[in-house]
């Protein structure tokens, strides 16, 4: 995403949330006190939805936990702030002084976040590393570990007991600035290079892996990045407030900021806040009902538990009728530019990168070998494939081709052998450190990032492809697009594409890596003679333009044939065969592990 | 050592109660992918009839038996008016839509009944304590112990010797390849489900035989704790459900028996710390298989 794109985005967020905002905020001045009251908890909700929305909308881990983290905050801001007579009272006994202490608010609300984020630059090495049930188990726990310390060290934080005296509206005038700002900024950072590695890993976690993309690290600095927002939303809430007890940061307010994130859309800011204004006013419609309205001279009856009612329902019919929320993935931006095209995201343009050949090198494999179980899927296995040399590794099913990419890229550990790029030592290394190393590939069974546009998918290569001098990472995208026909798909998400489309994808994104190595695991499945024969070309200019070395495995013999200088046959997890097209054609061991034993030899011919 | 032999049956009473829940989950995880936080509410719907029946002054086996008839109805509700429509959707929506649904049961019992816990009392001899080799058991402690064991054989049987428990193994191990051999999707699912509600409704009874009372929470606990016997000993793993839920009840039993007073408010703080540290360990669980990566 350019630059002036991203300002549009942020532009645009800031137009929505006016329009969400100056209405409630008009509404609120003719009403009186509990009308901004109402207005008041929603920004700060809505703050906090963001918060949740920056880590579970970027990587797809859902989270129980960050009403916690705004506990944390709202209680450094409590315990720091509020008025010393008070704490006198509530908390007589608080360690380091901090009965008599009594700090500005503005203070108190840096602590506040400061304290948040460390929490969560703590609990994040654990939630990071998981997905799932595992991460949901370990949010909820986080929120019942703080809730119990909250509730169980009394003489820091009041126990269960309210813990008042915060001085009256010390921060509301920085409830709409921060909502702002937060809004804008995580608009910005969902568009951003770090916000598309983490919603690549949100898709297809190997896949991202494969591009070199830090899973768990990224994951972390997202889950750092949220809590401090929690922080400052607990602080917030607090100042308006004047008290808290540990119950306001607990399983009500979970479910709340749950059901907001779910209405509007998990992934989209704006969806974020039109969830959160939905939720509150509902919310509060709910409430009122129960409390037993009078309705055209009839009374009706106290309901409690309908607020919570409401938000379960919410969370139940989103899921039953529109999973994605009411907006999707849709941005302010995207539903402007519909309108106005300024807004809109300006076209790939067709571009072509001078040459850069001789980037590739040496894939040197000795001895490789891989044991699942009791089925050896690959053994002993050398190959040394030259700088820049197009390798076509044949075999029939369950020869083991697929398993050695794996071993390569490090996608499964080799049980023993090495692997070596340019004569660097990858044997066992992480996938992602093996991607640094200069190896791309492409997937047999395609995974690529579904709910990402075609050049959202390219880019985060071409990321890569930049760090390795092939120019600015938008051109380098382009030039990928390009090569592989793919302009007029930009903007399209790629699992919306067609099967011939997504394998175009899956190489563009391979390519755009500018990789010493490039691996393609059957390119051509699925493809017509005359869609193989584009193929062909294709992929050699990749090789004459760049230089890289490839490794390509199908089943296709005119492909292989017609690209191949080289190819190796393998059968059985071994290497039963290597020369030129014409030699392994001519092979009886190769004829005989295809066909059986005593079938009569006859060459093929390749196509081109 | 007879303290010792002592708190050992009470963490295996315990524990059996968290290995009923975390089995059911895991029979319905291994085949729908589902992490059904809704699970507890099978245990409340159970309660709630059980109180029903008490107020007509229906005996306690009646109660009973009507637990073991309405877990599994309530649970083939669910999957019928819910997970259904969600089957083949994202794992995050199908937890989404069984958090909601928690929460409708949840807040509907609060409206329609109350807020409050209503008693249901036991009979006596449950409490009646019973003299075994010089240790001291209450009768609802033989009661779950002998229940669980009698459930995890009743379902290891099912499991490994009848068609449909056959059928759910596949269906566990590959569920699009089961399909395809003419294993009947619909039919495994609720199969699945049934069982869940099965184990949940004995849950109840050995639940309420403790507590005495029931309010729309019931369930809360109950779930989470198997959650956490799920998560530790392997998401999806029913051998691992069983192990977790009475590591899980040991640990409680140990830590009720010998945390120092101070501490005793940090017991769920600690047993979720012990969790958290296991996963940090063990990301996929202690009985936790890898991915298998199909690449």
């Amino acid at each position: 995403m350019s630059r002036s794109h991203l300002l549009r985005g942020g532009l645009a967020t800031a137009i929505a949330l006016a329009v969400l905002v100056v209405p409630s905020l008009l509404w609120a001045s003719t009403g009186g006190g509990a009308r901004d009251d109402l207005v008041a908890i929603l920004l700060v909700h809505a703050l906090m939805v963001i918060g949740l929305q920056v880590f579970t909308g970027n990587t797809g881990v859902l989270s129980f936990g960050h009403v916690a983290l705004a506990g944390v905050g709202g209680y450094t801001a409590a315990t720091l702030s509020s008025a010393a007579l008070v704490k006198a009272t509530t908390i007589p006994d608080a360690p380091w002084g901090l009965a008599e202490v009594e700090v500005s608010p503005v203070v108190a609300l840096v602590a506040a976040v400061a304290l948040s984020t460390l929490v969560g630059a703590v609990t994040g090495l654990a939630v990071a590393r998981l997905n799932g049930l595992g991460a949901a188990i370990v949010t909820l726990a986080l929120l019942i570990v703080v809730h119990e310390v909250l509730l169980n060290a009394g003489d820091l934080t009041g126990g269960a007991e309210a813990l008042y005296g915060y001085p009256p509206g010390g921060t509301d005038w920085l409830i709409l600035p921060a909502l702002v700002l937060v809004a804008i900024g995580s608009r910005l950072l969902r568009g951003s290079r770090f916000g598309l590695r983490l919603q690549a890993s949100r898709e297809d976690e190997l896949a991202a892996a494969g591009l070199g993309i830090r899973t768990t690290r990224d994951r972390w600095v997202a889950w750092v990045l949220s809590s401090a927002v929690m922080g400052l939303a607990g602080a917030l809430l607090v100042s308006f407030l004047g008290a808290i007890n540990p119950e306001e940061f607990h399983l009500g307010l979970t479910f709340l900021i749950v059901a907001m994130l779910v209405l509007g859309g998990q992934h989209s800011v704006l969806g974020g806040l039109v969830g959160a204004t939905l939720v509150t006013f509902g919310e509060e419609l709910a409430r009122r009902l129960g409390e037993g309205v009078s309705l055209f001279g009839t009374q009706l009856p106290t309901i409690r538990g309908l607020p919570t009612f409401f938000l379960g329902a919410v969370v139940l019919l989103v899921m039953l009728r529109r999973p994605g929320g009411l907006l999707g993935d849709a941005e302010a931006d995207e539903l402007l530019g519909r309108r106005l095209r300024w807004f809109g995201r300006p076209a790939v343009e067709a571009t072509t990168l001078p040459d850069q050949p001789g980037r590739g090198e040496r894939l040197l494999v000795q001895g490789l070998s891989r044991r699942f179980g009791g089925l050896q899927a690959v053994q002993d296995v050398d190959l040394d494939v030259p700088a820049g040399q197009i390798l076509g590794l044949i075999g029939p099913n369950g020869a083991g081709k697929t398993t050695l990419l794996n071993l390569i890229t490090g996608f499964v550990p080799p049980t023993s052998g090495s692997v070596e790029v340019g004569g660097q030592t990858l044997t066992g290394r992480p996938t992602a450190v093996i991607a640094d190393a200069g190896i791309a590939r492409t997937f047999q069974n395609l995974r690529l990032f579904a709910g990402l546009s075609v050049r959202d998918n390219v880019m985060l290569a071409a990321e890569t492809g930049s760090r390795r001098g092939a120019g600015p990472a938008r051109a380098v995208m382009a030039d990928a697009l390009t090569r592989f026909d793919l302009l007029d798909r930009a903007d399209a998400p790629a699992g919306s594409l067609s099967y011939g489309e997504q394998r175009r994808v899956e190489m563009a994104r391979a390519v755009a890596a500018r990789p010493a190595v490039l691996l393609l695991d059957e390119p051509a499945a699925g493809m017509d003679a005359e869609e193989t024969a584009w193929l062909v070309e294709a992929v050699r200019a990749v090789r004459d333009d760049l230089g890289c070395t490839v490794v390509v495995i199908d089943h296709d013999l005119a492909l292989i044939m017609g690209l191949c200088e080289r190819i190796v046959v393998m059968a059985s997890g071994r290497v039963i065969a290597d020369g030129s097209p014409a030699q392994v054609q001519t092979d009886p061991g190769v004829v005989a592990a295809y066909l059986g034993e005593h079938a009569e030899v006859q060459p093929l011919t390749g196509t081109t | 050592m007879d303290v010792v032999l002592q708190q050992a049956l009470n963490a295996l009473s315990l524990g059996g109660t968290y290995a009923l829940l975390a089995l059911g989950l895991a029979l319905v995880f291994s085949i729908l992918g589902l992490i059904n936080f809704a699970h507890g509410e099978l245990l409340t719907i159970s309660a709630y009839s059980v109180l029903g029946l008490h107020r007509m002054g229906a005996p306690w086996w009646v109660q009973a038996l009507a637990a073991l008839v309405v877990g599994p109805l309530a649970a083939i509700a669910m999957e019928r008016v819910a997970f259904r429509r969600v089957r083949s959707a994202s794992p995050t929506t199908l937890l989404l839509t069984s958090f909601g649904l928690s929460i409708v049961i949840q807040a509907a019992f609060l409206i329609a009944i109350s807020p409050r816990p209503q008693a249901i009392p036991q009979p006596g001899w449950l409490q009646r304590s019973v003299e075994v080799a010089g240790l001291s058991l209450q009768a609802q402690q033989l009661l779950t112990i002998t229940v669980t064991a009698a459930a995890l054989a009743g379902l290891s049987w099912v499991l490994g010797r009848t068609l449909l428990g056959t059928a759910m193994r596949a269906a566990a191990e590959d569920f699009d390849a089961a399909r395809l051999m003419g294993v009947r999707a619909d039919r495994v699912i609720q199969g699945a489900f049934a069982a869940s509600g099965l184990l949940a409704g004995l849950a109840t009874i050995l639940l309420l035989a403790r507590r005495g009372s029931v309010d729309p929470h019931l369930g809360l606990l109950p779930v989470l704790k198997a959650f956490v016997a799920n998560v530790i000993g392997g998401v999806g793993s029913l051998p691992g459900a069983v192990l977790g839920g009475l590591l899980l009840g040991v640990a409680e039993t140990a830590m009720r028996a010998y945390l120092p007073q101070g501490a005793a408010g940090f017991t769920d703080g600690l047993l979720f710390l012990g969790v958290v540290a296991i996963l940090t360990w063990r990301p996929r669980g202690i009985l936790g298989r890898p991915e298998a990566v199909r690449v």
